[in-house]
């Protein structure tokens, strides 16, 4: 697909704008709340109701999107929002997720309501263990990282070992509540609340298994690789969003006489960026024209590890830009990097990038 | 913010460019100061800087390292006592009310002579310079950058040493409040809404008008405007203000005031809510008629320009120095993390790949301690030169504090005669080769120590991953202070033009060769 001149994304992308401008502008992003933001469930409400929750399903679902769509709808939302962004984005991963096992279909179908037709969908969240490696690891004492917390989603889909075999499985907060310790200590994303899960095992025993087996370990691959590339989508809109705004701001700020655009500094700045924001672009839509073949992992891998560093380069850039009004919670700046540090660090290591890769 | 999302590939909008365009500074513009020292020709093509560091060395007396390694010692066990145990619950409290402030913790302090810091010995102070202000902020910075600076801006007193009679006051009041077991918080006010780099650089303040302007009235001054930004704004009893008598010419008749802050007209506007450094108060200054009496005025009227220039000479090492601490905190983190943790290969702190990545955040973080040491000693080694005249020393052993703060000695110093007398020793201190060379030396070790500290505790936080964010390794936090010693006392941006122009003398005689 030639995404840079696909007239579909260009129209999905104004709705998302649009969308953006409606329902979290002034109301998801209120800068001078005290404390953190509310959940923005009734946002996310509205873009299921839009069908933008069917992300990457397929066709024959009834959904009439594909990853490239969900990488395009992710960018937009986490131009005005990378903490809502990432909601939708964790979401995405979970249904990756449940489409890669043998009967995900089926199990889609039932969580949507709907028979080949494209219903609501219920809001998946995600739980991580926090080993340094996302694979073959059970976490120590049932403990993990439900992203977003257990009460704010439909169902948390995670991964479990028991001896040798692996379980997917599913939670929902009223099955586990009473044995979940909440905490958020995530500096950045404050939309999309974290908090510590521990599952003793008379609770693991009574959740729903999804798939088990060799099943479970495609899905759990399925899910981590698509976190990368949706995460990632995250952090490039943000770093774009911030690149504008720093324009937008160069253009107004006077210093030495003159509106710092005309700083040849900040001139450079903004073109280095910019040159960084289209690279990342690039990077994005070609792994997510790609399927899910092996070193399509390597691919997406590769593509968050790029993401991470390119997007804090940018953000914190914009930032700079702003001088000391960049650190001020007021204008905003400061909560993208934020946002983009957590994006960088919710998921296992930077050590899995640099000793995981197998460049084929 | 815009809410709007920009379309798939969508070009950046820039405006047209003057052609051509005028330079912010242009070389020619630049004052040519061929260094006096001859170590110091051509730097820093000729490594001379080498040689004038050792010789600096050489002139310290021994109690000079002592005090190092003392304020050193002090400072962990500060941090360690009583910043770690709290730095928590403080960050939590400011989220929720930005006025909230550790006064406990910061009373704590006293024992340790943090208020007292700068005053010198013979006034009955530790009598510490620059370089002993820098470790005690990497020192501080490794629990908290917050604390770092609200103990280091307390340096804003030293603006009164260019008026020996407000020196002589404040450090009495200061000397007394501690033995009375209180602290007087000073801050020092210079970012207005309209001028963050424009304030910050002698050569830019006629750029902007000023936002903070004195009239002269009866017997003193009226000031009207407003301040932005200043740390301690908010907790300050003790303001250091630079305002002008002509809002279009802040270079000729800039001014420098001490403003006690329960002064009527003076309030607190904005106390800001920041990413990070939340255990220092930021906020706006204003003032509506505040009357500052005529000997509150520091120093001549058109000094401003000038005592930036020194004041930012001393001050910027030490924030270079809360950056080190910072990317400090978060390798010490890493390197307790990866030899608990394991992955398939093993333990963590066994593997390549990491060892040399911490190898290389350890001499990063080394480079910049040695850039912020050597700024700060260049500072103290003139420092050290305005308090060694037999007319400076022999009054300061013979005549005890209180003859100092006598209206008989303020009528001498403040005198128009006092005050020119005051200015030329100031200037055979610091004369302006010297003071550029020692800008531009604390302008490179800010730059390297900020820079450094944020990349180091953001690749940290890359390499422990979502572990990164629990507070009990402090490197989340770590980088979020860091972030700010890139923008505050001026940005690195314009910390790199200081330098550059600090060089310019150096590039001439090059040039001609």
């Amino acid at each position: 697909m030639e995404w840079f001149e696909n007239e579909e994304l260009a129209m999905i992308s104004d709705t998302i704008s649009t969308f953006s401008a409606q329902e979290i502008q002034g109301k998801v992003v209120d800068l001078e709340r005290l404390g953190k933001p509310e959940f923005p469930r009734d946002a996310i409400d509205r873009l299921s109701a839009m069908g933008f929750l069917w992300g990457p399903a397929p066709e024959d679902m009834g959904s009439d999107m594909d990853r490239v769509t969900s990488v395009t709808i992710l960018s937009g939302l986490a131009f005005c929002s990378a903490g809502f962004a990432s909601i939708v984005a964790t979401h995405y991963a979970a249904l990756d997720a449940l489409l890669a096992i043998r009967d995900g279909f089926e199990l889609l179908k039932g969580v949507s309501g709907g028979n080949g037709e494209r219903g609501r969908l219920p809001l998946l969240g995600i739980a991580l263990n926090n080993d340094i490696e996302p694979f073959g690891h059970t976490a120590e004492g049932g403990r993990y990282r439900a992203i977003p917390t257990l009460e704010k989603v439909d169902g948390t889909v995670f991964f479990h070992d028991e001896g040798p075999e692996k379980k997917m499985l599913i939670a929902r907060g009223s099955d586990i509540s009473r044995s979940v310790t909440m905490t958020n200590d995530l500096s950045g994303c404050d939309e999309m609340p974290t908090a510590e899960m521990r599952l003793p095992d008379d609770i693991l025993g009574g959740l729903e298994v999804l798939a088990e087996g060799n099943n479970a370990c495609v899905a759990e691959a399925a899910m981590v690789s698509s976190l990368k590339l949706y995460y990632s989508a995250v952090m490039q809109g943000a770093a774009r969003s911030a690149t504008e705004y720093a324009l937008d701001y160069a253009r107004q700020r006077r210093q030495t006489g003159r509106a710092i655009i005309y700083h040849q500094n900040v001139r450079k700045k903004i073109v280095e960026m910019e040159i960084k924001n289209q690279s990342m672009t690039s990077f994005l839509y070609r792994a997510a024209c790609n399927g899910t073949a092996d070193h399509e992992f390597n691919l997406k891998d590769m593509l968050y590890a790029f993401t991470k560093s390119e997007s804090e380069y940018v953000v914190n850039e914009a930032m700079q830009t702003l001088g000391g009004y960049g650190y001020m919670r007021e204008y905003g700046i400061e909560k993208k990097l934020r946002d983009v540090k957590t994006l960088q660090a919710i998921l296992p290591t930077t050590l899995t990038e640099w000793l995981g890769l197998q460049v084929v | 913010m815009s809410g709007r999302t920009s379309t798939v590939v969508k070009e950046l909008d820039f405006p047209e460019l003057p052609s051509p365009e005028v330079p912010t500074t242009a070389f020619d513009s630049i004052k040519v100061l061929n260094s006096s020292s001859e170590n110091l020709r051509d730097y820093p093509f000729s490594m001379g800087e080498v040689f004038e560091n050792l010789e600096i060395s050489r002139r310290f007396p021994k109690s000079y390292l002592a005090k190092m390694k003392k304020i050193r010692e002090d400072t962990a066990e500060f941090r360690e006592k009583y910043i770690l145990p709290n730095i928590e619950e403080i960050e939590k409290k400011v989220a929720l009310d930005p006025d909230y402030f550790p006064y406990e913790i910061i009373k704590e302090g006293i024992r340790y002579r943090f208020p007292t810091l700068i005053i010198p010995e013979p006034f009955g102070g530790p009598g510490y310079l620059a370089a002993h202000i820098g470790i005690m902020a990497e020192e501080l910075a490794v629990g908290s950058g917050g604390f770092a600076t609200t103990v280091s801006v307390n340096m804003a007193q030293l603006i009164t040493l260019f008026d020996p009679y407000l020196f002589a006051v404040y450090c009495k009041e200061s000397i007394e409040a501690e033995k009375r077991g209180e602290t007087i918080v000073w801050s020092g006010a210079i970012t207005e809404p309209n001028a963050g780099t424009d304030r910050w650089d002698a050569d830019f303040q006629n750029q902007t008008r000023a936002g903070l302007v004195a009239k002269k009235v009866d017997g003193g001054y009226l000031l009207n405007g407003a301040k932005i930004f200043t740390s301690n704004g908010s907790v300050a009893r003790r303001s250091a203000m630079s305002a002008a008598l002509d809002p279009n010419d802040c270079v000729g008749t800039g001014c420098l005031f001490v403003v006690k802050t329960d002064t009527p007209g003076f309030s607190i506007g904005r106390v800001e809510r920041k990413m990070g450094q939340k255990s220092s108060a930021t906020s706006e200054q204003i003032c509506q008629d505040v009357f500052v009496p005529d000997d509150h005025r520091v120093g001549k009227i058109g000094v401003t320009a000038r005592f930036t220039t020194l004041y930012l000479a001393s001050s910027r090492g030490p924030v270079g120095a809360i950056g080190v601490g910072c990317g400090r905190r978060a390798l010490q983190s890493l390197i307790q993390w990866a030899a608990d943790r394991r992955n398939g290969q093993g333990r963590l702190i066994d593997q390549q790949a990491l060892q040399i990545t911490i190898s290389n955040m350890a001499r990063d973080l080394a480079a910049a301690r040695s850039a912020y040491i050597q700024a700060c000693m260049g500072f103290d080694d003139i420092a050290s030169k305005l308090l060694s005249p037999w007319y400076v020393r022999m009054p300061l052993r013979l005549m005890p504090l209180s003859l100092l703060t006598t209206e008989t000695f303020r009528k001498t110093v403040q005198s128009e005669r006092g005050r020119d007398a005051v200015n030329r020793g100031v200037e055979w201190a610091f004369p302006d080769d010297k003071m550029m060379y020692l800008a531009g030396l604390a302008a490179n070790a800010k730059v390297l120590g900020s820079s450094t500290g944020r990349k180091v505790a953001g690749e940290v936080m890359q390499i422990m991953g979502p572990d990164a964010a629990d507070p009990k390794w402090g490197v989340d936090r770590a980088y979020r202070d860091a972030r700010l010693t890139e923008i505050y006392e001026g940005t690195n941006q314009a910390c790199a033009i200081t330098n550059f122009k600090a060089m310019a003398g150096s590039f001439v005689e090059t040039l001609g060769s």
